[in-house]
Protein backbone atom coordinates (compact mmCIF):
# COMPACT_ATOMS: atom_id res chain seq x y z
CA UNK A 1 0.00 0.00 0.00
CA UNK A 2 1.35 3.35 -1.00
CA UNK A 3 0.79 6.64 0.93
CA UNK A 4 1.08 9.73 -0.75
CA UNK A 5 4.00 12.05 0.63
CA UNK A 6 2.19 15.31 2.29
CA UNK A 7 3.74 18.88 2.24
CA UNK A 8 2.54 21.58 5.18
CA UNK A 9 1.52 24.61 4.12
CA UNK A 10 0.76 27.50 6.72
CA UNK A 11 2.16 29.93 8.93
CA UNK A 12 3.63 28.67 12.82
CA UNK A 13 0.90 27.62 15.34
CA UNK A 14 -1.78 29.01 12.79
CA UNK A 15 -3.28 25.35 13.49
CA UNK A 16 -6.45 26.03 11.11
CA UNK A 17 -4.54 27.36 8.23
CA UNK A 18 -2.51 24.32 8.08
CA UNK A 19 -3.65 21.73 5.62
CA UNK A 20 -1.93 19.01 4.11
CA UNK A 21 -1.81 18.76 0.48
CA UNK A 22 -1.30 15.30 -1.67
CA UNK A 23 1.15 14.76 -4.20
CA UNK A 24 -1.46 16.15 -6.94
CA UNK A 25 -2.98 18.67 -5.38
CA UNK A 26 0.85 20.22 -4.75
CA UNK A 27 2.08 20.06 -8.53
CA UNK A 28 -1.38 21.39 -8.87
CA UNK A 29 -0.13 24.50 -6.83
CA UNK A 30 2.82 25.09 -8.52
CA UNK A 31 1.95 24.52 -12.25
CA UNK A 32 -0.64 27.34 -11.73
CA UNK A 33 2.24 29.52 -10.35
CA UNK A 34 4.60 28.30 -12.50
CA UNK A 35 2.09 29.14 -15.33
CA UNK A 36 1.14 32.32 -13.68
CA UNK A 37 4.81 33.15 -13.38
CA UNK A 38 6.00 32.38 -16.59
CA UNK A 39 3.73 34.70 -18.56
CA UNK A 40 4.51 37.53 -16.25
CA UNK A 41 7.64 37.09 -17.09
CA UNK A 42 7.27 36.44 -20.81
CA UNK A 43 4.76 39.38 -21.20
CA UNK A 44 5.48 42.51 -18.80
CA UNK A 45 8.65 41.80 -17.13
CA UNK A 46 11.40 40.99 -19.90
CA UNK A 47 9.85 43.31 -22.53
CA UNK A 48 10.38 45.90 -19.82
CA UNK A 49 14.24 44.69 -18.86
CA UNK A 50 14.70 44.74 -22.96
CA UNK A 51 13.58 48.35 -22.88
CA UNK A 52 16.22 49.08 -19.95
CA UNK A 53 19.03 46.47 -21.69
CA UNK A 54 18.93 48.07 -24.89
CA UNK A 55 18.30 51.89 -24.20
CA UNK A 56 21.85 51.20 -21.95
CA UNK A 57 23.58 48.84 -24.58
CA UNK A 58 26.25 51.28 -25.72
CA UNK A 59 26.40 53.03 -22.48
CA UNK A 60 25.08 55.98 -20.35
CA UNK A 61 26.05 58.89 -22.92
CA UNK A 62 24.58 57.49 -26.31
CA UNK A 63 21.82 56.97 -24.51
CA UNK A 64 21.41 60.60 -23.36
CA UNK A 65 22.18 61.80 -27.01
CA UNK A 66 18.05 61.95 -27.05
CA UNK A 67 18.12 64.87 -24.74
CA UNK A 68 19.92 66.99 -27.31
CA UNK A 69 17.25 66.26 -30.05
CA UNK A 70 14.64 69.05 -30.31
CA UNK A 71 11.55 67.08 -31.63
CA UNK A 72 12.28 64.81 -28.56
CA UNK A 73 11.63 67.96 -26.22
CA UNK A 74 8.60 68.67 -28.73
CA UNK A 75 6.96 65.13 -28.39
CA UNK A 76 7.40 65.56 -24.21
CA UNK A 77 6.22 68.66 -23.98
CA UNK A 78 3.06 67.65 -26.03
CA UNK A 79 2.55 64.38 -24.23
CA UNK A 80 2.32 66.02 -20.67
CA UNK A 81 -0.24 69.13 -22.41
CA UNK A 82 -2.46 66.06 -23.71
CA UNK A 83 -2.27 64.68 -20.22
CA UNK A 84 -2.86 68.05 -18.64
CA UNK A 85 -6.22 69.03 -20.63
CA UNK A 86 -7.22 65.62 -20.65
CA UNK A 87 -7.57 65.10 -16.58
CA UNK A 88 -9.31 67.75 -15.86
CA UNK A 89 -11.75 67.58 -18.80
CA UNK A 90 -12.51 64.14 -18.26
CA UNK A 91 -12.60 64.58 -14.29
CA UNK A 92 -15.50 67.24 -14.53
CA UNK A 93 -17.02 65.08 -17.38
CA UNK A 94 -16.47 62.09 -15.59
CA UNK A 95 -18.07 63.11 -12.24
CA UNK A 96 -21.14 64.97 -13.99
CA UNK A 97 -21.98 61.95 -16.00
CA UNK A 98 -21.21 59.64 -12.87
CA UNK A 99 -24.00 61.51 -10.41
CA UNK A 100 -26.67 61.46 -13.34
CA UNK A 101 -26.53 57.79 -13.72
CA UNK A 102 -25.59 56.70 -10.05
CA UNK A 103 -28.61 59.06 -8.63
CA UNK A 104 -31.19 59.09 -11.19
CA UNK A 105 -33.42 56.37 -13.04
CA UNK A 106 -34.59 57.57 -16.66
CA UNK A 107 -35.16 56.81 -20.02
CA UNK A 108 -32.30 55.83 -22.29
CA UNK A 109 -29.75 55.33 -18.67
CA UNK A 110 -28.41 52.04 -20.24
CA UNK A 111 -27.86 53.99 -23.76
CA UNK A 112 -25.67 56.49 -21.64
CA UNK A 113 -24.03 54.05 -19.79
CA UNK A 114 -23.15 52.48 -23.16
CA UNK A 115 -22.06 55.40 -24.87
CA UNK A 116 -19.82 56.24 -22.31
CA UNK A 117 -18.40 52.78 -22.87
CA UNK A 118 -17.98 53.46 -26.45
CA UNK A 119 -14.01 55.04 -26.38
CA UNK A 120 -13.62 50.99 -25.11
CA UNK A 121 -15.06 49.16 -27.06
CA UNK A 122 -14.32 51.13 -30.34
CA UNK A 123 -10.44 50.59 -31.96
CA UNK A 124 -8.85 54.06 -31.11
CA UNK A 125 -8.06 53.99 -35.26
CA UNK A 126 -11.67 54.37 -35.73
CA UNK A 127 -11.83 57.17 -33.21
CA UNK A 128 -9.05 59.10 -34.61
CA UNK A 129 -10.82 58.34 -38.33
CA UNK A 130 -14.47 59.94 -36.66
CA UNK A 131 -12.36 63.27 -35.33
CA UNK A 132 -10.98 63.44 -39.05
CA UNK A 133 -14.52 62.69 -40.89
CA UNK A 134 -16.16 65.64 -38.65
CA UNK A 135 -13.73 68.40 -37.88
CA UNK A 136 -10.85 67.51 -40.99
CA UNK A 137 -10.79 70.34 -43.93
CA UNK A 138 -13.35 68.01 -45.87
CA UNK A 139 -15.43 66.94 -42.33
CA UNK A 140 -19.08 67.66 -41.58
CA UNK A 141 -17.72 70.78 -39.57
CA UNK A 142 -14.73 71.96 -42.27
CA UNK A 143 -15.69 74.97 -43.73
CA UNK A 144 -17.46 76.41 -40.26
CA UNK A 145 -13.91 75.55 -38.46
CA UNK A 146 -12.13 77.38 -41.91
CA UNK A 147 -14.17 80.21 -41.16
CA UNK A 148 -13.36 80.68 -38.04
CA UNK A 149 -9.41 80.08 -38.58
CA UNK A 150 -9.26 76.73 -36.20
CA UNK A 151 -7.05 74.04 -37.56
CA UNK A 152 -7.85 70.45 -35.47
CA UNK A 153 -7.01 67.99 -37.70
CA UNK A 154 -3.24 67.66 -38.12
CA UNK A 155 -2.86 69.80 -35.40
CA UNK A 156 -2.44 70.31 -31.54
CA UNK A 157 -6.58 70.50 -31.06
CA UNK A 158 -6.75 67.45 -33.13
CA UNK A 159 -4.32 65.92 -30.70
CA UNK A 160 -5.96 66.77 -27.00
CA UNK A 161 -9.44 66.12 -28.69
CA UNK A 162 -8.46 62.20 -29.78
CA UNK A 163 -6.35 61.72 -26.45
CA UNK A 164 -9.92 63.31 -24.24
CA UNK A 165 -12.27 60.66 -26.62
CA UNK A 166 -9.80 57.34 -25.22
CA UNK A 167 -9.81 58.75 -22.19
CA UNK A 168 -13.75 59.56 -21.57
CA UNK A 169 -14.45 56.37 -19.21
CA UNK A 170 -12.34 56.39 -16.56
CA UNK A 171 -13.28 58.61 -14.15
CA UNK A 172 -17.01 57.85 -14.68
CA UNK A 173 -16.42 54.29 -14.49
CA UNK A 174 -14.59 54.24 -10.99
CA UNK A 175 -16.79 56.44 -9.61
CA UNK A 176 -20.42 55.00 -10.89
CA UNK A 177 -20.71 51.70 -8.49
CA UNK A 178 -18.76 53.45 -5.55
CA UNK A 179 -21.80 56.34 -5.87
CA UNK A 180 -24.51 53.64 -6.22
CA UNK A 181 -22.96 51.43 -3.24
CA UNK A 182 -22.76 54.29 -0.78
CA UNK A 183 -26.31 55.64 -1.57
CA UNK A 184 -28.06 58.77 -0.51
CA UNK A 185 -28.59 58.33 3.13
CA UNK A 186 -25.01 60.24 4.04
CA UNK A 187 -26.02 62.86 1.54
CA UNK A 188 -29.36 63.17 2.83
CA UNK A 189 -28.64 63.07 6.91
CA UNK A 190 -26.23 66.38 5.56
CA UNK A 191 -29.40 68.06 3.72
CA UNK A 192 -31.86 67.39 6.87
CA UNK A 193 -29.06 69.54 9.01
CA UNK A 194 -29.18 72.75 6.29
CA UNK A 195 -26.02 71.70 4.05
CA UNK A 196 -26.55 73.12 0.34
CA UNK A 197 -25.28 70.82 -2.73
CA UNK A 198 -21.94 72.19 -3.16
CA UNK A 199 -21.06 71.61 0.82
CA UNK A 200 -22.86 68.04 0.36
CA UNK A 201 -20.21 67.33 -2.33
CA UNK A 202 -17.21 68.54 -1.03
CA UNK A 203 -17.89 67.13 2.26
CA UNK A 204 -19.77 64.01 1.78
CA UNK A 205 -19.54 63.19 -1.91
CA UNK A 206 -16.02 63.56 -2.40
CA UNK A 207 -14.55 62.05 0.60
CA UNK A 208 -16.56 58.71 -0.03
CA UNK A 209 -15.23 58.87 -3.70
CA UNK A 210 -12.37 59.75 -3.41
CA UNK A 211 -10.55 56.93 -4.39
CA UNK A 212 -12.15 55.58 -7.14
CA UNK A 213 -11.63 59.08 -8.55
CA UNK A 214 -7.89 58.82 -8.31
CA UNK A 215 -8.11 55.77 -9.40
CA UNK A 216 -9.70 56.75 -12.45
CA UNK A 217 -7.41 59.64 -12.74
CA UNK A 218 -4.79 57.84 -12.86
CA UNK A 219 -5.87 55.89 -15.55
CA UNK A 220 -6.70 58.97 -17.61
CA UNK A 221 -3.30 59.70 -17.11
CA UNK A 222 -1.72 57.05 -17.84
CA UNK A 223 -3.75 56.32 -21.05
CA UNK A 224 -3.47 60.15 -22.34
CA UNK A 225 0.18 59.84 -22.01
CA UNK A 226 0.37 56.27 -23.66
CA UNK A 227 -2.28 57.18 -26.52
CA UNK A 228 -0.85 55.63 -30.06
CA UNK A 229 -3.70 54.81 -32.44
CA UNK A 230 -6.49 57.89 -32.53
CA UNK A 231 -3.28 60.57 -32.20
CA UNK A 232 -1.54 58.89 -34.66
CA UNK A 233 -4.40 58.87 -37.27
CA UNK A 234 -5.32 62.99 -36.38
CA UNK A 235 -2.32 64.14 -35.44
CA UNK A 236 -0.41 63.08 -38.88
CA UNK A 237 2.63 62.87 -36.46
CA UNK A 238 4.15 66.03 -37.82
CA UNK A 239 7.60 65.80 -36.11
CA UNK A 240 8.51 68.81 -33.71
CA UNK A 241 4.43 70.00 -34.40
CA UNK A 242 2.09 67.52 -33.61
CA UNK A 243 4.30 64.22 -32.72
CA UNK A 244 4.11 62.81 -29.26
CA UNK A 245 6.21 60.55 -27.37
CA UNK A 246 4.23 57.17 -28.18
CA UNK A 247 4.55 58.38 -32.04
CA UNK A 248 8.36 60.04 -31.74
CA UNK A 249 9.15 56.44 -30.64
CA UNK A 250 7.87 54.50 -33.41
CA UNK A 251 8.86 57.14 -36.09
CA UNK A 252 12.64 56.53 -34.45
CA UNK A 253 12.36 52.57 -33.98
CA UNK A 254 11.31 52.78 -38.37
CA UNK A 255 14.02 54.93 -38.84
CA UNK A 256 16.49 52.41 -37.50
CA UNK A 257 17.18 55.21 -34.38
CA UNK A 258 17.03 52.35 -31.67
CA UNK A 259 19.13 53.84 -28.94
CA UNK A 260 16.41 57.12 -29.07
CA UNK A 261 13.52 54.86 -29.46
CA UNK A 262 14.22 52.83 -26.36
CA UNK A 263 15.21 55.95 -24.44
CA UNK A 264 12.43 57.35 -24.95
CA UNK A 265 10.54 54.54 -24.62
CA UNK A 266 12.40 54.30 -20.90
CA UNK A 267 11.25 58.31 -20.43
CA UNK A 268 7.31 57.27 -21.53
CA UNK A 269 7.54 54.30 -18.96
CA UNK A 270 9.25 56.16 -16.78
CA UNK A 271 6.63 58.61 -16.63
CA UNK A 272 3.67 55.56 -16.65
CA UNK A 273 5.82 54.45 -13.45
CA UNK A 274 5.55 57.69 -11.70
CA UNK A 275 1.85 57.73 -11.67
CA UNK A 276 1.81 54.29 -10.29
CA UNK A 277 4.24 55.41 -7.50
CA UNK A 278 1.89 58.18 -6.74
CA UNK A 279 -1.27 55.88 -6.29
CA UNK A 280 0.49 53.82 -4.26
CA UNK A 281 1.73 56.82 -1.77
CA UNK A 282 -1.68 58.43 -1.80
CA UNK A 283 -3.58 54.53 -1.50
CA UNK A 284 -0.71 53.74 1.64
CA UNK A 285 -1.54 57.57 2.87
CA UNK A 286 -5.37 57.41 2.66
CA UNK A 287 -4.90 53.23 4.28
CA UNK A 288 -2.85 55.10 7.26
CA UNK A 289 -5.21 57.75 8.15
CA UNK A 290 -8.20 55.38 7.67
CA UNK A 291 -6.33 53.39 10.56
CA UNK A 292 -5.52 55.83 12.57
CA UNK A 293 -9.04 56.74 12.50
CA UNK B 1 -59.36 65.87 19.00
CA UNK B 2 -56.97 66.68 16.90
CA UNK B 3 -58.23 69.51 14.94
CA UNK B 4 -59.78 71.49 17.44
CA UNK B 5 -55.86 72.13 18.70
CA UNK B 6 -53.43 74.60 16.86
CA UNK B 7 -51.68 73.15 13.80
CA UNK B 8 -48.38 73.20 13.54
CA UNK B 9 -48.54 71.37 10.16
CA UNK B 10 -51.52 70.75 8.15
CA UNK B 11 -51.51 67.75 5.31
CA UNK B 12 -54.60 67.75 2.83
CA UNK B 13 -55.09 64.79 -0.18
CA UNK B 14 -51.32 64.37 0.25
CA UNK B 15 -50.06 61.84 -1.92
CA UNK B 16 -46.80 60.35 -2.88
CA UNK B 17 -46.04 58.09 -5.88
CA UNK B 18 -47.53 54.75 -4.73
CA UNK B 19 -46.58 54.94 -1.06
CA UNK B 20 -48.78 57.39 0.15
CA UNK B 21 -52.43 57.84 -0.71
CA UNK B 22 -54.70 60.91 -0.04
CA UNK B 23 -52.99 61.54 3.57
CA UNK B 24 -54.69 64.32 5.67
CA UNK B 25 -54.44 64.85 8.94
CA UNK B 26 -53.39 68.17 11.50
CA UNK B 27 -50.13 68.08 13.68
CA UNK B 28 -51.03 69.94 17.38
CA UNK B 29 -48.52 72.46 18.14
CA UNK B 30 -46.57 72.22 20.72
CA UNK B 31 -47.37 68.47 21.47
CA UNK B 32 -45.89 64.78 20.85
CA UNK B 33 -47.79 62.63 17.39
CA UNK B 34 -46.72 59.53 17.43
CA UNK B 35 -46.89 58.15 13.82
CA UNK B 36 -47.34 54.33 14.07
CA UNK B 37 -47.99 51.41 11.22
CA UNK B 38 -46.25 48.15 9.83
CA UNK B 39 -43.02 47.85 7.76
CA UNK B 40 -44.01 49.04 4.37
CA UNK B 41 -46.55 51.49 5.91
CA UNK B 42 -45.12 55.15 4.45
CA UNK B 43 -44.10 56.21 7.69
CA UNK B 44 -40.64 57.34 6.75
CA UNK B 45 -42.08 58.26 2.97
CA UNK B 46 -44.57 60.93 5.14
CA UNK B 47 -41.30 62.23 7.66
CA UNK B 48 -39.78 62.76 4.64
CA UNK B 49 -42.12 65.14 3.04
CA UNK B 50 -42.29 67.19 5.78
CA UNK B 51 -39.05 68.51 5.65
CA UNK B 52 -38.86 67.93 1.62
CA UNK B 53 -36.43 65.45 1.35
CA UNK B 54 -38.68 64.68 -1.27
CA UNK B 55 -41.74 66.24 -2.52
CA UNK B 56 -45.61 65.29 -2.75
CA UNK B 57 -46.65 63.74 -6.09
CA UNK B 58 -49.70 65.59 -5.38
CA UNK B 59 -51.84 67.33 -2.37
CA UNK B 60 -50.52 70.09 -0.14
CA UNK B 61 -48.71 70.52 3.49
CA UNK B 62 -48.98 73.71 5.02
CA UNK B 63 -47.08 74.68 7.93
CA UNK B 64 -48.60 77.42 10.23
CA UNK B 65 -51.09 78.11 7.20
CA UNK B 66 -48.39 78.54 5.02
CA UNK B 67 -47.75 76.15 1.71
CA UNK B 68 -43.87 74.65 2.09
CA UNK B 69 -43.75 74.45 -1.15
CA UNK B 70 -43.53 78.30 -1.57
CA UNK B 71 -41.22 78.80 1.47
CA UNK B 72 -37.34 79.17 0.93
CA UNK B 73 -35.84 75.62 1.56
CA UNK B 74 -33.63 77.04 4.29
CA UNK B 75 -36.31 78.40 6.42
CA UNK B 76 -38.29 75.19 6.01
CA UNK B 77 -35.22 73.06 7.14
CA UNK B 78 -34.16 74.80 10.16
CA UNK B 79 -37.81 75.51 11.64
CA UNK B 80 -38.72 71.32 10.82
CA UNK B 81 -35.39 69.56 11.97
CA UNK B 82 -35.45 65.53 10.51
CA UNK B 83 -33.57 63.16 12.64
CA UNK B 84 -33.28 59.75 10.19
CA UNK B 85 -33.50 56.20 11.55
CA UNK B 86 -29.72 55.97 10.38
CA UNK B 87 -27.13 58.09 12.05
CA UNK B 88 -24.39 59.38 10.43
CA UNK B 89 -21.54 61.48 11.89
CA UNK B 90 -20.29 62.91 7.98
CA UNK B 91 -16.81 61.63 8.49
CA UNK B 92 -16.52 64.04 11.81
CA UNK B 93 -16.04 63.57 15.34
CA UNK B 94 -18.84 63.64 17.68
CA UNK B 95 -18.33 67.59 18.81
CA UNK B 96 -17.71 68.68 15.24
CA UNK B 97 -20.89 66.54 13.94
CA UNK B 98 -22.99 68.94 16.77
CA UNK B 99 -21.47 71.89 15.80
CA UNK B 100 -22.04 71.29 12.15
CA UNK B 101 -25.61 72.49 11.46
CA UNK B 102 -24.70 75.55 13.79
CA UNK B 103 -22.01 75.99 11.56
CA UNK B 104 -24.02 76.08 8.38
CA UNK B 105 -26.29 78.40 10.12
CA UNK B 106 -23.79 81.03 10.09
CA UNK B 107 -23.39 81.45 14.25
CA UNK B 108 -20.79 82.94 16.18
CA UNK B 109 -17.90 80.48 17.62
CA UNK B 110 -19.10 81.73 20.98
CA UNK B 111 -22.47 81.11 20.31
CA UNK B 112 -22.18 77.69 18.91
CA UNK B 113 -19.86 76.47 22.43
CA UNK B 114 -22.38 78.02 24.54
CA UNK B 115 -24.88 75.90 22.84
CA UNK B 116 -22.79 73.07 22.84
CA UNK B 117 -22.01 73.24 26.17
CA UNK B 118 -25.97 73.45 27.35
CA UNK B 119 -26.96 70.53 25.16
CA UNK B 120 -24.35 68.32 25.94
CA UNK B 121 -25.31 69.24 29.59
CA UNK B 122 -28.92 68.06 28.76
CA UNK B 123 -28.26 65.44 26.87
CA UNK B 124 -25.60 63.77 29.47
CA UNK B 125 -23.08 63.46 26.63
CA UNK B 126 -19.67 62.22 27.77
CA UNK B 127 -16.67 64.81 27.61
CA UNK B 128 -14.36 61.46 26.23
CA UNK B 129 -17.00 60.96 23.60
CA UNK B 130 -16.70 64.33 21.94
CA UNK B 131 -13.38 63.72 20.01
CA UNK B 132 -14.40 60.45 19.12
CA UNK B 133 -15.45 59.51 15.38
CA UNK B 134 -17.95 57.37 13.92
CA UNK B 135 -15.91 54.32 14.14
CA UNK B 136 -15.81 54.76 17.35
CA UNK B 137 -18.77 54.39 18.97
CA UNK B 138 -21.58 52.12 19.35
CA UNK B 139 -25.06 52.75 17.14
CA UNK B 140 -27.00 53.72 20.08
CA UNK B 141 -24.12 56.49 20.99
CA UNK B 142 -24.17 57.21 17.14
CA UNK B 143 -28.46 57.43 17.91
CA UNK B 144 -27.74 60.10 20.50
CA UNK B 145 -25.51 62.08 19.20
CA UNK B 146 -27.96 62.64 15.63
CA UNK B 147 -30.91 63.49 18.32
CA UNK B 148 -28.29 66.16 20.43
CA UNK B 149 -27.16 67.65 16.68
CA UNK B 150 -30.50 68.57 15.81
CA UNK B 151 -32.00 69.63 18.99
CA UNK B 152 -28.57 71.72 19.64
CA UNK B 153 -30.74 73.85 16.27
CA UNK B 154 -33.61 73.89 18.72
CA UNK B 155 -36.03 73.71 16.01
CA UNK B 156 -39.63 74.72 15.81
CA UNK B 157 -40.38 71.09 14.87
CA UNK B 158 -38.86 67.67 15.47
CA UNK B 159 -39.24 64.67 13.47
CA UNK B 160 -37.68 61.75 14.65
CA UNK B 161 -37.78 58.44 12.68
CA UNK B 162 -37.31 55.18 15.22
CA UNK B 163 -35.04 57.55 17.91
CA UNK B 164 -35.48 54.98 20.41
CA UNK B 165 -34.37 52.03 18.32
CA UNK B 166 -30.87 51.01 19.26
CA UNK B 167 -31.12 53.11 22.96
CA UNK B 168 -31.15 51.14 25.82
CA UNK B 169 -34.11 51.46 28.04
CA UNK B 170 -32.83 54.28 30.58
CA UNK B 171 -31.58 56.02 27.82
CA UNK B 172 -34.45 55.86 25.62
CA UNK B 173 -36.79 56.71 29.01
CA UNK B 174 -34.86 60.03 29.29
CA UNK B 175 -35.06 61.50 25.97
CA UNK B 176 -38.74 60.83 25.91
CA UNK B 177 -38.81 62.62 29.25
CA UNK B 178 -36.63 65.51 28.19
CA UNK B 179 -38.49 66.12 24.73
CA UNK B 180 -41.84 65.95 27.24
CA UNK B 181 -40.22 68.71 28.96
CA UNK B 182 -39.15 70.51 25.63
CA UNK B 183 -42.78 70.79 24.93
CA UNK B 184 -44.92 72.33 24.49
CA UNK B 185 -42.27 74.75 23.05
CA UNK B 186 -40.90 71.82 20.35
CA UNK B 187 -43.68 70.08 18.83
CA UNK B 188 -42.30 66.50 18.03
CA UNK B 189 -43.62 64.05 15.68
CA UNK B 190 -42.44 60.36 15.98
CA UNK B 191 -42.38 57.26 14.01
CA UNK B 192 -42.34 54.31 17.17
CA UNK B 193 -42.15 51.11 16.77
CA UNK B 194 -42.25 50.51 20.66
CA UNK B 195 -46.21 51.23 21.27
CA UNK B 196 -45.99 51.27 25.67
CA UNK B 197 -43.13 54.19 24.67
CA UNK B 198 -45.77 56.08 22.25
CA UNK B 199 -48.90 55.34 24.19
CA UNK B 200 -46.89 56.98 27.66
CA UNK B 201 -45.09 60.19 26.11
CA UNK B 202 -46.95 61.09 22.60
CA UNK B 203 -51.00 62.96 23.63
CA UNK B 204 -51.67 62.45 19.83
CA UNK B 205 -51.49 59.36 17.69
CA UNK B 206 -51.48 58.33 13.91
CA UNK B 207 -51.65 55.31 12.16
CA UNK B 208 -50.43 54.08 8.58
CA UNK B 209 -51.84 50.87 6.85
CA UNK B 210 -50.36 50.59 3.09
CA UNK B 211 -49.61 54.23 2.37
CA UNK B 212 -53.22 55.15 3.91
CA UNK B 213 -54.13 56.91 6.90
CA UNK B 214 -56.45 54.75 9.32
CA UNK B 215 -55.92 56.52 12.71
CA UNK B 216 -55.43 60.22 13.72
CA UNK B 217 -56.70 60.58 17.56
CA UNK B 218 -55.50 61.43 20.79
CA UNK B 219 -53.70 58.78 22.67
CA UNK B 220 -56.04 58.93 25.45
CA UNK B 221 -58.91 57.70 23.12
CA UNK B 222 -56.73 54.78 21.89
CA UNK B 223 -57.63 51.43 22.62
CA UNK B 224 -53.79 50.38 22.85
CA UNK B 225 -53.90 46.93 23.74
CA UNK B 226 -56.55 46.78 20.51
CA UNK B 227 -53.99 48.57 18.76
CA UNK B 228 -51.19 46.40 19.38
CA UNK B 229 -52.97 43.57 18.31
CA UNK B 230 -53.48 44.67 14.98
CA UNK B 231 -50.04 46.10 14.08
CA UNK B 232 -48.74 42.42 14.93
CA UNK B 233 -51.38 41.16 12.82
CA UNK B 234 -50.66 43.29 9.95
CA UNK B 235 -46.82 42.55 10.68
CA UNK B 236 -47.18 39.19 10.35
CA UNK B 237 -49.24 39.64 6.62
CA UNK B 238 -46.24 41.63 5.47
CA UNK B 239 -44.48 39.59 6.57
CA UNK B 240 -45.90 36.71 4.41
CA UNK B 241 -46.54 38.74 1.39
CA UNK B 242 -43.09 39.92 1.89
CA UNK B 243 -42.54 38.95 -1.68
CA UNK B 244 -45.49 40.87 -2.96
CA UNK B 245 -45.00 44.21 -1.23
CA UNK B 246 -42.12 46.36 -3.27
CA UNK B 247 -42.52 49.84 -1.76
CA UNK B 248 -40.75 49.92 1.46
CA UNK B 249 -40.47 53.17 2.84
Amino acid sequence: MSVDPVVEIGFGNERSNTRKLNTGEFLVKWGLISIAVSYLGLVLFFPVLNVVYVAFAKGIEPALEVFKNQDFFSAAQLTLLVAVVSIPLNTVFGLCAAWVIARNRFRGRTLLISIIDLPFSISPVVAGLMIVLLYGKNGWFGPFLEQINLQIVFAIPGVVLASAFVTMPFVAREVIPILEEVGTSEEESARTLGANDWQIFSRITVPNIRWGLLYGVLLTNARAMGEFGAVSVVSGSLAGKTQTLPLFIEEAYKNYQSQEAFTASLILGLLALVTLVLKEILERFGHTSQTKV
Amino acid sequence: MMSQAIPALELHQVSYKSILTNISLTIEAGKCTAIVGASGAGKSTLLRLLNRLIDQTSGKILMHGKDIQTMPIDTLRSSVMLVPQEPFLLGMTVQEAIAYPLKLKGYSIDKIQSRLKEWTERLQLDHKLMSRTEVQLSVGQKQWVSIARALVTEPEILVLDEPTSALDSGRANFLLDLLRDLTPKLTVIMVNHQLDLASKWCSNLIQLHRGQLVLAQSSQSVDWQALELMLKSSVDREYENKDESEDWD
